[in-house]
């Protein structure tokens, strides 16, 4: 249970955490890999950046079209 | 302009939307064609606060999750193989589970949000999925619906769920790596 998570795990949580609450636990664990990796903080910020584009995915037009109104 | 003619101009955008969710011409008409129908009926409902489109694409987001939800109870999706997805998912990683090449950090990405262009990729990015993975990613992060009403509509487990929305935001943050954020690869 206490074994270390690698990145590989980390992906699938980073994921996971996005769509349900996790146990404590994986958090803290989580939390601890996030400090020392910076690949899996990217790999966060990206899944938070899709999330954000996706809500505006169908919405967000208006800023590049010619103003016509 | 009158709004007839604004909402006639939002038809195919909206209509791309709903085909890319119901994967179905048909399906896709109906829903754009009610929610039109919606917004002629009652107008003084859209008030401007918002833009037309969001408030339009708001109201076609509930038409695409009624049909869901009625298919949901009548289609039954097949289990993805779960282990070739995995094996696909494996190959990103060396064994000790380090990533076999790092995704490095994106460049000033919020830019990427005021770019029309950008929202051309990441369309065809979430199109290239494949047809259940990029159903069940569209229901939680376009639709922004619950896991459990997803995991119910489609007759999924929650594991099978969860590993579909991996493999697509793997796939997509890959996507887009390439094709906008030019990752060096």
């Amino acid at each position: 249970m206490n074994e270390e998570l690698d990145c590989k795990d980390m992906a699938r949580l980073i994921s996971e955490r996005r769509d349900l609450t996790l146990p404590p636990a994986a958090q803290a664990r989580m939390r601890q890999h996030f400090v020392i990796c910076a690949t899996c903080r990217n790999v966060n910020d990206q899944f938070d950046f899709l999330s954000r584009a996706m809500r505006q995915l169908g919405e967000k037009r208006e800023a590049d079209e010619p103003a016509d109104r | 302009m009158t709004l007839e003619s604004e909402l006639a101009a939002l038809r195919q955008p909206l209509f791309r939307f709903a085909k890319l969710q119901l994967r179905n011409d048909a399906a896709a008409e109906d829903v754009v064609s009610e929610t039109m129908l919606a917004i002629l009926e009652t107008p003084d409902n859209f008030e401007g606060r918002s833009s037309l489109r969001t408030y339009a694409t708001g109201i076609l987001k509930f038409k695409i999750i009624d049909v869901i939800r009625k298919r949901g109870r009548e289609v039954h999706i097949e289990p993805l193989d779960e282990q070739s997805m995995d094996d696909a998912m494996d190959a990103l990683f060396a064994r000790d589970g380090h990533w076999a090449d790092p995704p490095p950090a994106w460049q000033e990405p919020d830019k990427a949000l005021q770019q029309g262009q950008f929202f051309e990729v990441l369309q065809t990015c979430v199109d290239r999925l494949p047809a259940r993975v990029g159903r069940v990613f569209m229901m939680r992060e376009w639709l922004e619906q619950d896991m459990d009403d997803i995991c119910q509509e489609l007759g999924i487990t929650s594991n099978n769920c969860g590993v579909m929305l991996y493999r697509a935001r793997m796939q997509l943050r890959a996507c887009l790596g390439r094709n906008w954020f030019e990752e060096l690869r």
